[in-house]
């Protein structure tokens, strides 16, 4: 079980086809996560920051050098960084390529398997953790998103060993 | 750093493996909707509801209520401070037992 040095309130943001996935860390504990569907990236942004006030907000930086984002990923993730930044909000922007990278250093490199890692870290989340993808035509699961909010969050902030006892 | 959200309902009933269904049937809740309105902080639950939460989840309504505790216990630390300056001299055991409880609150 770990949790994270810094105790601010800190809610790493994926964006997906499916919504805007995100976990929600404060005093390092794992405190909530999920996907909102349907409507305006930025509407569904502001509910998400009403239900976990945060103070850091963790975005993929869609510039970074090999980044993937489409250009229509491309527009909301900077519309969220500037909704971030309106709001008074730290930004953290953080490479999806070095995420990746330091997953690989630990030896995961597929997504079903950095779920893993992370539920080992976060018991809270193990009974989220997706079915492998066993075929390339199966599309993965929606609750991965929730895992690459996660690991935003846990590639810009340093983890340790601790209870997950509210503080 | 003081809790920021007044109260992780949601997150202790996600720790039990529990849904809101569940959790409204074992705190005598009509509906779930009942429960999430209460996890979105749209209602706050009763006196009752909350010690059923208690019973749930086996932690004490000031943990599982944190960010709403500490304002209390805030606000009380400084009610506390005022008395604590308005009273006069702990002339008696009465008043001297008084004073105690007012510091121990200030604590």
């Amino acid at each position: 079980m770990k949790r994270l040095i810094d105790p601010r309130a800190i809610l790493g943001i994926d964006p997906t086809k499916r919504g805007l996935a995100f976990a929600f860390f404060e005093n390092g504990r794992l405190i909530d996560w999920g996907i909102r569907h349907a409507g305006d990236e930025i509407a569904n942004f502001e509910a998400i920051l009403n239900l976990c006030p945060a103070d850091v907000i963790v975005l993929e930086d869609q510039d970074a050098e090999r980044s993937e984002r489409r250009p229509r990923m491309r527009s909301v993730l900077s519309r969220l960084a500037h909704a971030a930044e309106v709001r008074g909000l730290v930004l953290v922007k953080v490479s999806r390529f070095e995420v990746r990278r330091g997953w690989r250093e630990r030896g995961v490199t597929r997504k079903h398997a950095v779920a893993k890692a992370i539920a080992e870290d976060f018991p809270a989340l193990e009974v989220f953790v997706p079915r492998p993808r066993i075929k390339a035509y199966m599309d993965e699961e929606a609750r991965v998103q929730v895992f690459d909010a996660a690991s935003l969050v846990l590639h810009a902030f340093v983890t340790v060993e601790g209870d997950s006892l509210a503080a | 750093m003081p809790p920021k959200l007044i109260h992780y309902l949601r997150n202790e009933r996600r720790e039990t493996g529990l849904t809101q269904a569940d959790m409204a049937a074992l705190l005598g809740a009509p509906w779930k909707s009942k429960v999430s309105r209460y996890e979105r902080r749209v209602a706050l639950p009763p006196l009752e509801t909350a010690l059923g939460y208690e019973a749930v989840t086996r932690k004490p309504v000031s943990r599982l209520f944190a960010g709403m505790y500490d304002t209390v216990a805030r606000r009380v630390r400084e009610r506390a401070r005022v008395l604590l300056a308005r009273s006069g001299e702990a002339n008696t055991a009465l008043r001297a037992r008084r004073k105690r409880s007012l510091e121990r609150i200030l604590q």
